[in-house]
């Protein structure tokens, strides 16, 4: 708790400033696609949503494997707190992805390998929500969340190779591809900039959403034991 | 504006005010808690 103190707003203050040079390059500064035009500047906030969904989904990974062998309480309570915000950002993926194709593609949404396994990934998310939540027995909750995140890790690997393996409308990977980035230094170095500055803001919210977690956990410990000396 | 631009200025608006809106609940979430238990504690 102390060290997030300390940490917490010197993040979110890079968070901000990153993410401020980076929305404005992109926005401003950066050239149209030759192709794409204008659209491309959709790229700045779809493609950092995509990672942070995958990223943050690993994430939740680490933490149900650490719930379930080292029944790490923090990490259950990290873990729930984890996934409303990894829902928003692969819901916000989506709905950037939709906005994005439908003037490139002329279509909001085409049943493909990519989309489709995304839009599994955001139920999973929610599901890992909901199902955090659904007893009244925190810890067992967290258990079965934890199976679920363990289960749904399957759909990460699906996601990323989905648009190698499928023949998808969705375009192949252009900035991790090992050869070469497919994107021109004018374009990358807004998007990677873009990618830390949202990154960060992810890790602020999740590290704050973890200490509410964590605060509102211990009101409840202490209302139960107000309300045992009260029958006593 | 044009039809593109339109499409860019959703994009940027849905993702910036999504972030905005969690860290605002998360922000009355912590306080309220925090609220909460100083009463807790004075009792």
């Amino acid at each position: 708790m102390r060290v997030t103190d300390w940490l917490m707003p010197w993040l979110a203050g890079a968070a901000l400033l990153v993410l401020g040079i980076g929305l404005a390059w992109g926005l401003a500064f950066s050239p149209p696609d030759w192709q794409q035009g204008e659209t491309v500047r959709i790229m700045y906030v779809h493609v950092p949503m995509a990672w942070l969904a995958m990223g943050g989904y690993m994430g939740l990974v680490v933490l149900s494997v650490m719930s379930l062998v080292w029944r790490h309480p923090l990490a259950d309570v990290a873990a729930r707190e984890l996934s409303p915000i990894g829902a928003l950002v692969t819901a916000m993926c989506l709905v950037t992805g939709s906005l994005w194709g439908r003037p490139m593609w002329g279509t909001w949404w085409v049943w493909d390998a990519r989309l489709t396994s995304v839009l599994v990934l955001f139920f999973l998310w929610v599901g890992h929500a909901a199902l955090t939540r659904a007893f009244d027995d925190a810890e067992r909750g967290a258990r079965m969340g934890a199976i679920l995140a363990l289960i749904g890790a399957v759909n990460v690997p699906i996601v990323k190779f989905s648009v190698d393996w499928w023949n998808t409308l969705h375009q192949p990977a252009s900035v991790t591809r090992i050869a070469a980035p497919g994107l021109h230094v004018d374009i990358l170095y807004p998007l990677l900039t873009c990618a830390l500055g949202f990154t960060l803001a992810f890790s602020v919210m999740a590290l704050a959403a973890t200490r509410a977690g964590l605060l509102e956990r211990r009101l409840r410990a202490l209302q139960m034991a107000a309300a045992r000396r009260a029958e006593i | 504006m044009t039809w593109h631009w339109w499409h860019v200025t959703l994009s940027y608006v849905a993702v910036l005010g999504g972030f905005a809106a969690v860290t605002i609940l998360i922000r009355s979430r912590m306080r309220a808690a925090r609220k909460n238990l100083a009463q807790l504690e004075t009792r």
